[in-house]
């Protein structure tokens, strides 16, 4: 498209400069523009390069974290070792000729709950108290757990 | 008006090209922004963000097209009126009008150059921001067209509008 042939406003309108920026606002382009021959471009405005640094960083981080935490999570499942006891570091295991583990029913009773569903379920809870020997080398080492352990077993209704 | 070559060439940046391109342009940025802000701070963080944005398009080093800071200027106006509509107080604070003179100009022709300001700015913003854009700007129509988001022959025919009206408020003025 031809542009209009100037008519004299509008070349009086041409000869009218737009004012200067004043310094502030060419300092504030000054150093955002690669005036020192930077050819890798402006320097952005501080909080923006911050941002920008920050969106990087976070787009990098992201992927990393996710793996790092699978690995982690198939380390602790697949390859976990039994951790020793305080004071136990150094030490050579145990073998024990005997293992006797005796169990004694402390109470036994029996309940009714509900499923989420409504469907009602019959549990039956039993309390033991357990009672380890360990014979090693003609030595004998008795540990008992005083400490009722609790079994809940859900037993079916029958129906007919 | 001199007009600096700012694209077409292959050598890489250079501090004196952006010196010129900034000395050469930064007034005619700041003209439109003038015109598209609702105060003269916000007009300048417009300069500044467009020349930025501008740069970053490019990619190159180089000084951008004119035309695409003057359209990120635009773009960036539209987002600070909304933002701007957020804060009605600050709006009524700068609606008194922007004090800034627009254009240089010696004392003999100042009465003129102030006549022909307050017609500028008493034009309808549509044929206002063409003719700032063709005049002062110096893009083409098609420009102006990418500019605006408008076609090509709406640019011109605004022009054409404009530049009657603009006739026409000062001849009501002088008589």
């Amino acid at each position: 498209m031809n542009d209009l042939a100037q008519d004299p406003l509008e070349q009086e309108l041409r000869r009218l400069r737009p004012a200067q920026p004043p310094t502030e606002l060419m300092d504030r382009l000054r150093a955002t523009c690669p005036l020192r021959g930077a050819a890798a471009g402006p320097e952005p405005p501080r909080g923006v390069a911050s941002r920008d640094w920050m969106k990087v960083l976070l787009r990098v981080l992201a992927p990393v974290s996710a793996v790092a935490v699978l690995v982690a999570a198939g380390m602790v499942l697949h390859g976990r070792k039994p951790a020793a006891p305080p004071g136990a570091e150094g030490l050579s295991p145990v073998i024990a000729d005997d293992v006797t583990v005796a169990s004694e029913l402390v109470s036994s009773f029996d309940a009714v709950a509900e499923l989420p569903g409504g469907e009602p379920v019959r549990v039956r809870c039993r309390q033991w108290v357990d009672h380890v020997v360990v014979r090693i080398g003609g030595k004998e080492v008795t540990i008992e757990q005083r400490k009722p352990r609790m079994e809940v077993v859900p037993v079916r209704f029958e129906t007919y | 008006m001199d007009r600096v070559k700012s694209d077409g060439d292959n050598d890489t940046a250079n501090p004196m090209d952006w010196e010129e391109w900034l000395a050469a342009y930064g007034g005619r940025f700041l003209l439109f922004a003038r015109q598209q802000a609702r105060c003269e701070a916000d007009a300048r963080d417009l300069v500044q963000e467009a020349v930025v944005e501008a740069w970053q398009r490019q990619g190159d080093g180089r000084p951008p097209p004119p035309a695409l800071v003057f359209s990120r200027i635009r773009l960036r106006a539209m987002d600070q009126a909304r933002a701007a509509d957020r804060r009605a107080a600050r709006e009524s604070a700068a609606a008194g009008g922007n004090p800034e003179p627009w254009f240089d100009g010696s004392i003999e022709e100042r009465e003129r150059q102030q006549l022909i300001e307050d017609a500028v700015r008493g034009l309808p913003s549509i044929y206002r921001e063409v003719i700032t854009l063709k005049v002062w700007g110096e893009l083409t129509f098609e420009e102006i067209a990418t500019v605006l988001g408008i076609p090509a022959n709406t640019a011109a025919s605004r022009y054409r509008y404009g530049l009657a009206e603009l006739r026409k408020r000062m001849k009501e003025v002088v008589t």
